[in-house]
């Protein structure tokens, strides 16, 4: 059994992929259950209510915030047994559907149908709020570990914790070995090359365009800020007051995972 | 060739390479670290190093870095500058552009024209230096006396 959390949006903006993604779902016997997500939305109370209905497949339609809110929703639900899944409505701009392997509708539905899963590690900011991807600090943060902590040079950088890569399109292929299994996250500090004017108007303001520069292999780290409250982009963008202790829980979540699922 | 494609190779004569997309820790040219650096795996430094740096796996300082502590590793591949101890277990090669300003020991060493070293050098190979051990004495067998 299948729930499907819907952002509202998606219902005005996105008419024809949901008609879409409704066929397909009826065709191949994986439709379920419909919720209507507006911003206030009580989702623990939706999730404990399917829960007891015998529903386990949790599945977010919208864009990453979507996702990022069903499944803390889920993973902060105390003795939930679940598996999460995902429909990315803008998948062009999806990180977490590249990591699942799939971002067409129709990929999206043959994985739903099919049904394979995996359990990947998931990053935990603060011990409250859990992310799949990557949590990426603007500038003036530092990593702080037991024993030693470490800044930037430049000024134009970011500081990322990993779980997937999010800088390379081709995870496997990549020179980092971002790893969905391994227990581990990876601190990077990523630098933005020197662009000309031009080039900054075109050019998208996505990590793709930041290169990777330093990488370290942690379990657990903190960020430190010289500002108080730090803005983090984990799957959705967040408020944090700093320090900020970055954690993995290992093989924490089970996802429904497509033919282009790279665990490395 | 290019030096540093291949995998990480020990090689019998004593010289080592470090392949650089090997390394689990990356401190790039970018980046300064202050502290006691400790790591399990490979480590590749191209940035500045101030502290000390342990290591149970491999290390590779490359041109440019600039490491001011004392330095543990089981085998280094040396182009930067290091002030401090460098303490490696099994091979240290330091090429043409390192500069190592204190002391060294290590089991193998190689060492390319040009690298600058102050400091005292110690080389022991424990494998040698149980070869080179003197042969137990035999005391001379007594004839008997007729």
């Amino acid at each position: 059994m299948y729930a499907y959390f819907i952002d509202s949006w998606v219902f005005e903006k996105c008419g024809r992929k949901m008609d879409k993604l409704d066929l397909g779902l009826t065709q191949k016997g994986a439709s379920g259950r419909k919720i209507k997500m507006s911003r206030l939305h009580d989702l623990p109370s939706s999730i404990k209510e399917c829960s007891s209905s015998g529903i386990k497949t949790f599945v977010a339609v919208g864009d990453d915030d979507t996702a990022s809110r069903v499944m803390n929703a889920c993973l902060k639900t105390e003795g939930l047994g679940f598996v999460f899944s995902y429909v990315p409505m803008c998948s062009e701009k999806s990180e977490i559907s590249k990591t699942f392997g799939y971002s067409t509708i129709t990929e999206c539905v043959d994985a739903l149908s099919h049904g394979r899963t995996a359990k990947i590690d998931v990053g935990v900011l603060s011990g409250r709020h859990y992310f799949i991807t990557a949590a990426v600090f603007g500038g003036k943060c530092s990593l702080v570990f037991e024993t030693y902590s470490i800044s930037s040079l430049l000024k134009n950088h970011h500081i990322s914790v990993c779980n997937s890569n999010i800088y390379s399109k081709k995870p496997k292929h990549g020179k980092w070995k971002f790893s969905l299994y391994d227990g581990m996250l990876d601190a990077v500090i990523a630098a933005k090359p020197e662009v000309s004017f031009l080039e900054k108007m075109i050019q998208k303001n996505d990590f793709a365009s930041f290169s990777p520069d330093s990488v370290f292999l942690v379990d657990k780290i903190t960020i430190k800020s010289k500002q108080k409250t730090v803005s983090v982009l984990a799957d959705s963008e967040k408020q944090l007051s700093s320090p900020i202790v970055v954690e993995v829980a290992p093989k924490h979540l089970e996802i429904i995972i497509g033919d282009k699922f790279h665990a490395i | 060739m290019a030096m540093f494609d291949s995998k990480n190779k020990d090689y019998e004569d004593g010289g080592f390479e470090m392949d650089a997309s090997d390394a689990e820790t990356i401190i790039g040219s970018s980046v300064k670290v202050d502290g006691d650096f400790v790591s399990d795996g490979d480590v590749l430094v191209q940035g500045i190093l101030n502290g000390s740096l342990k290591t149970k796996g491999n290390l590779r300082v490359e041109k440019g870095a600039k490491i001011k502590a004392d330095v543990e590793a089981a085998n280094a591949q040396v182009s930067g500058e290091i002030e401090g101890n460098v303490l490696i277990k099994n091979n240290l090669v330091i090429g043409s552009s390192a500069t190592i300003s204190g002391d060294i020991s290590t089991k193998v060493l190689s060492i390319e024209p040009g690298a600058v070293l102050n400091g005292h050098c110690s080389v022991s190979s424990s494998k040698k230096q149980e070869d080179s051990e003197p042969a137990d004495i035999q005391e001379p067998i007594e004839e008997d006396e007729e």
